[in-house]
């Protein structure tokens, strides 16, 4: 039995039953779109045995000139401040979503406001990937600190993440499936531009995982494109995204990261690293955590 | 003077050569072999088969614990950690899946990957490097272990050491240790299909090595989907041998 009950320890159970309708909604080929042509130029994302690491906190980013309310920050550190507080030596706080964002639609901030008042008053805070959870699109870019692989083919690239051995695959120069279904990670087709950046366009996403690491829901409507912009020679890369969905928030809205190259090679960056080694606690009382996803039986 | 005057010939005749066209055959013979794409098991089987028939070379010890195993596989009570929380398989457990899987070569040569669907396990195989060191293994095992490859004409050789002793050899419980090296010789045995021989080496259970061979069919038409763990996944009733539970 899929242990995806995450949200009966989040939320209340009325609300749970918010999500559920809104999770249901079912997905139209409205918005599968063929993706551009390609680029006569290939950026490189991969050679060299590079590595990429997460550059830029492990909250998204508003984009420069973006004129819209861009993505859910925290409530008292906003921007990169929340891992820079973590960073210095203070006592760490948990994550409190500034949930007056007007991206969020009244269901969503409900729902985000209950998570906040259990985090605030001392409840531990859900993180999908913390809890062994499959990352989503885009909260798969926050993952902290471990190497990402980008592997390219004419046709393909495929994204790995060294946390937990993720991994998302970009087909290109297609267009969508007419009936892609839905997935922790969608279904991606992507194709260059400008000879320095991969274009990443999702659909099908389950709504499962959070977006981000404020407990940010969606639904099934989920529409995210992202841009993996390469900077800096090649030893960085910035990825701008924008997200629609309609049945979560009030208007498509924007974020960002920042990733660095690693240096080679690229074994000193790729040891295995597999979640659910390590155990079921940490330490804290088990009946405050989400369950790690697990099987009743096996299915074969 | 003539001795001064060849090297510099030499020299001259290696950069001409390398900057002309090469040969049809010759070209040929310095290509990379391309088994990138998309395989799926012909024919699935719990327990591994051994080339030419019977049960592995156990040690009597060993077999004592492979048969207390196997009771407990048919109960799912086995500390199967694969199977339960959906670690990584190990190896040669792996190459029975019968989830499909992806090879993926890099285009410089230095690095192919194996990505199985079965719990999104990713094995890297670093071309023409040596494995790590007895101590790195030791002190860094894992589940799939640590792989090194060359090429042997059309054939892939990946040497893995390294393992961990979370994992089964297979899905019927058969034990091994940390001793356990695998040696797999993986080639294209016509356009549609792609074979495996893993040859097992752990004197930890087996008084001698054995292989064992594992054959796939090419799958382009289908894409690899995300595993997660406990939920509903790919429909395995066409795989031959599979029992669904």
């Amino acid at each position: 039995m899929k242990t995806r009950v995450v949200l009966s320890r989040l939320i209340s159970v009325s609300v749970l039953a918010g999500v559920a309708l809104c999770a249901g909604t079912v997905w139209t080929d409205t918005l599968a779109q063929p993706a551009a042509k390609p680029a006569s130029a290939i950026p490189d994302f991969s050679s060299n045995g590079r590595t990429w690491v997460l550059a830029s906190g492990t909250a998204f980013l508003k984009v420069p000139g973006d004129t819209g309310p861009g993505p859910i920050v925290d409530k008292n550190f906003p921007g990169a401040a929340f891992d820079a507080q973590r960073g210095g030596g203070a006592r760490t706080q948990n994550r409190i979503a500034d949930t007056s964002n007007p991206i969020l639609k009244p269901w969503t901030k409900k729902l985000m406001d209950i998570a906040n008042a259990r985090v605030a008053a001392g409840g531990i805070p859900f993180v999908d990937d913390s809890r062994c959870w499959l990352g989503s699109v885009p909260s798969l870019l926050l993952f902290p600190g471990e190497a990402v692989v980008f592997l390219q083919s004419p046709k393909e690239v495929w994204i790995l993440e060294k946390r937990d051995s993720q991994v998302r695959r970009v087909f290109l120069d297609v267009p969508h499936s007419k009936n892609p279904g839905y997935s922790w990670t969608g279904e991606s087709v992507g194709h260059y531009e400008n000879g320095d950046t991969l274009v990443v366009d999702t659909v099908g996403l389950d709504a499962l995982g959070p977006l981000d690491r404020y407990r940010t829901p969606h639904t099934r409507q989920l529409h995210v494109v992202e841009r993996y912009h390469l900077n800096n020679g090649g030893k960085g890369m910035e990825i701008t995204f924008t997200v629609d969905d309609p049945g979560a928030f009030t208007m498509p809205w924007k974020g960002k990261v920042d990733f660095r190259a690693g240096t080679p090679p690229r074994s000193d960056h790729w040891e295995e690293d597999i979640c659910a080694d390590n155990g079921d606690g940490y330490g804290f009382d088990p009946n405050q955590l989400v369950p790690m996803p697990h099987a009743e039986k096996a299915d074969f | 003077m003539m001795a001064a005057t060849r090297p510099a010939a030499a020299s001259a005749l290696t950069i001409l050569l390398a900057l002309a066209p090469l040969p049809a055959a010759a070209a040929a013979a310095t290509a990379w072999p391309d088994l990138s794409g998309t395989y799926w098991i012909s024919s699935y089987s719990a327990k591994i088969q051994a080339v030419g028939g019977g049960d592995p070379p156990y040690t009597p010890a060993a077999m004592a614990t492979y048969k207390k195993n196997m009771a407990a596989v048919k109960t799912f009570s086995l500390d199967d950690k694969a199977r339960k929380v959906c670690t990584p398989d190990g190896v040669p457990r792996i190459l029975e899946s019968p989830y499909p899987f992806e090879i993926v070569q890099s285009p410089n040569r230095s690095e192919v990957h194996l990505i199985y669907e079965l719990n999104h396990v990713i094995r890297l195989v670093e071309m023409n490097k040596p494995l790590p060191s007895p101590d790195d293994l030791e002190t860094f095992p894992f589940y799939s272990g640590h792989s090194v490859g060359h090429w042997d004409g059309d054939t892939l050789v990946v040497e893995t050491a390294g393992f961990n002793e979370r994992t089964f050899l297979d899905n019927s419980g058969a034990p091994h240790t940390d001793q356990l090296r695998t040696v797999e010789r993986i080639r294209k045995i016509n356009e549609k299909q792609l074979e495996d021989v893993v040859t097992i080496h752990d004197p930890g259970v087996f008084t001698k090595d054995w292989s064992a061979r594992f054959v796939y069919d090419a799958r382009p038409d289908i894409r690899l989907t995300d595993y997660a763990c406990g939920e509903k996944h790919r429909d395995l009733s066409s795989v031959k041998g599979v029992q669904l539970r």
